[in-house]
């Protein structure tokens, strides 16, 4: 008895000098150094890059930067070397406190998990999209507006869209109906609209498969049965394998070879089945967009 | 292994002072190595560091969090193991961290708008899960294996939504997974001051529990002899084990194994007294998951892994051990 006399006093007392802290927290400036920076010369601004598509963006401007995500995909030379603050799904917080930076730029999936932290920790952040192709050119435009290179991110947008022009340039009146195969391992999944890839195919003007089936759901990845892509009959089918990529291939041609359903498709006795690089296309918008499009445009117009 | 009397306390109290050890010198491990010195001056200096950020905004509220979060826990499942009588009885059984799944995955998921709300959803979806759980098992006063029944069978059901849900937004998945393992990585000062208030309330309702804990533990025949309602006694102390998982896993996410194995580790030294058990867990269970967290944030360098992963991983063999080594 007397133990739980005592211990219930610690834990009280604990929670008084608790209850004190919280009053001391929001007392202290600290979040005002951050938006003094507006004013500064550009090249100050200390930069810390989350995710592998913002890193290749920021390359692609030529701005500095002071860390790197921890990646084993390829990010520009001028890079090597810098401090790794983490992949991009859970960044090391304390390493990106631990630069200083002005403005520390993460992938907007994570934003949930990190935006109170962040804010707490008075680290300005931007959260870059690269869900569809749409929202990747609007956070390149965002992005610089953030570090005032809006020139450079405009010239960098039309770029990207001059090459989807150019790629549409022998499109005909016909739609081409597509369906996107999104193969991980031997999971396979219609990609829909909602996707980096569908979204791409869209822009190319094709017609996706996936919109019969989503029934509002608004998902990038729809599981599916070759019952449904049967009814459908795609004039095209689009491979894209993510993941262990080599595994994936070899599925996905088993699966084509072996199941006499997949030979029925006109797309497959039409020799219309096309393996799409992971490496140009990916799950996150990038900026290989421009051979994407090529890619698309090739294979929908003959380009 | 067992202690003697007297021993028994000093175990407890030397064990509350080391765990109040380990919260402050916990703070000089981490990703970015500071001195002692830059350490000390971050406590005991209002200037705005580098170094005062990492101790005092990121690595001390961490420590306190696991410290709170693993007591609750290991309380939880003590007092969960004397209701069900079954040593392998934890929080997970009566459904509460699947419910409280459930929720917070469709808020992760489908409704991030949410998210700002979700330890509150997530502790009701907790609680309506339990309450289940309860209500199934209840059968003219309740019996522990009905409720063990019962939460399979919730278990089962949630855990299929848990499953359809992560399918038709597989996309979406990897935050999820961080919650479903449990993490501390990005919790802040604001979730303390949240949790704080409950851990205080449940873990102090804990120590009334302790003569009815007890007495369940002679039987229902001579529980009852002794005047108690054997069945009001149970809801009470789940009512009170339910409370400290649910707004724990509402908090934090859902880490396993802490319930199970601290109580079978203060059981093997402190004998099977809750007098003495559920104190002694209390501080186990913030010492152990203290030790579970700073490893997850250490362990991989810069990649961070959830706190739940560990206790399963080194939790699980280092209980089997412990197993292996009473002979039971």
């Amino acid at each position: 008895m007397k133990l739980k006399g005592l211990l219930a006093v610690v834990l009280l007392g604990g929670a008084l000098v608790g209850c004190q802290n919280t009053e001391e927290v929001p007392e202290e400036p600290e979040t005002t150094e951050v938006a003094d920076n507006e004013s500064e010369e550009l090249d100050d601004l200390r930069i810390v890059a989350g995710s592998v598509s913002v890193t290749n963006v920021l390359g692609e401007l030529d701005i500095d930067l002071v860390g790197i995500p921890t990646t084993d995909s390829s990010i520009p030379e001028k890079f090597e070397g810098l401090p790794e603050v983490g992949i991009s799904h859970t960044p090391d917080l304390e390493i990106v406190a631990s630069l200083e930076p002005d403005l520390f730029i993460l992938d907007a999936n994570f934003r949930e998990a990190n935006e109170a932290k962040l804010e707490e920790l008075g680290i300005n952040a931007f959260f870059f999209e690269t869900g569809s192709y749409e929202v990747f050119l609007e956070s390149i435009a965002g992005l610089g507006t953030e570090i005032n290179r809006v020139e450079e991110t405009t010239a960098l947008i039309d770029r990207l869209d001059a090459s989807a022009e150019a790629a549409l340039e022998n499109k005909t009146d016909e739609s081409p109906r597509v369906a996107i195969i999104f193969g991980a391992g031997d999971d396979f999944m219609l990609a829909t609209e909602n996707s980096y890839v569908g979204g791409l195919a869209k822009i190319m003007g094709a017609t996706n498969i996936a919109a019969e089936l989503e029934g509002g759901l608004h998902s990038p990845f729809l599981q599916f049965s070759l019952e449904q892509i049967l009814d459908q009959d795609p004039d095209y089918i689009l491979r894209f394998a993510h993941g262990p990529i080599e595994q994936t291939e070899i599925m996905f041609n088993q699966m084509f070879d072996e199941n006499d359903g997949f030979q029925q498709l006109s797309a497959v006795q039409n020799g219309r089945v096309e393996d799409l690089d992971s490496t140009i296309f990916g799950t996150a918008a990038n900026l290989r967009a421009p051979e994407a499009f090529e890619v698309l445009g090739e294979i929908f117009y003959g380009n | 292994m067992k202690l003697s009397l007297s021993n028994k306390y000093i175990v407890i109290v030397l064990s509350f002072f080391l765990l109040l050890f380990l919260v402050i010198f916990f703070t000089t491990i981490g990703s970015v190595s500071l001195t002692l010195e830059e350490v000390i001056q971050a406590f005991f200096s209002d200037e705005e560091t580098v170094a005062r950020t990492i101790v005092y905004r990121m690595r001390l509220p961490r420590n306190i969090l696991a410290t709170l979060v693993g007591a609750n826990l290991a309380i939880s499942g003590i007092l969960l193991q004397s209701v069900m009588k079954n040593p392998l009885a934890d929080p997970g059984i009566t459904g509460v961290s699947t419910g409280a799944s459930v929720v917070a995955i469709f808020i992760i998921l489908v409704a991030p708008h949410w998210i700002h709300a979700l330890p509150l959803f997530a502790f009701i979806g907790g609680a309506l899960a339990c309450g289940l759980v309860f209500l199934l098992a209840w059968k003219n006063g309740i019996q522990p294996i009905r409720i063990v029944l019962a939460g399979v069978a919730v278990n089962s059901i949630l855990g299929g939504f848990i499953s359809l849900l992560s399918i038709l937004y597989s996309d979406r998945i990897q935050s999820a997974l961080f919650w479903l393992n449990g993490s501390l990585a990005s919790k802040t000062w604001d979730d303390i001051y949240l949790l704080l208030p409950y851990s205080i309330i449940g873990l102090i309702a804990s120590l009334f529990l302790i003569r009815s804990a007890n007495v369940l533990q002679l039987g229902d025949e001579s529980a009852k002899n002794l005047g108690f309602n054997v069945s009001r006694t149970r809801l009470l102390i789940s009512a009170v084990a339910v409370f400290l998982a649910g707004v724990t896993t509402a908090i934090v996410g859902v880490i396993g194994f802490i319930g199970l194995i601290v109580p079978h580790v203060s059981r093997m030294l402190m004998g099977s007294d809750h007098k003495y058990t559920i104190p002694f867990s209390m501080v186990l269970g913030g010492i152990i998951l203290l030790v579970a967290d700073t490893l997850a944030r250490t362990v991989g360098g810069a990649i961070e892994i959830p706190v739940g992963v560990i206790t399963s991983i080194v939790g699980g063999p280092f209980f089997l051990y412990l197993l292996r080594k009473k002979g039971a």
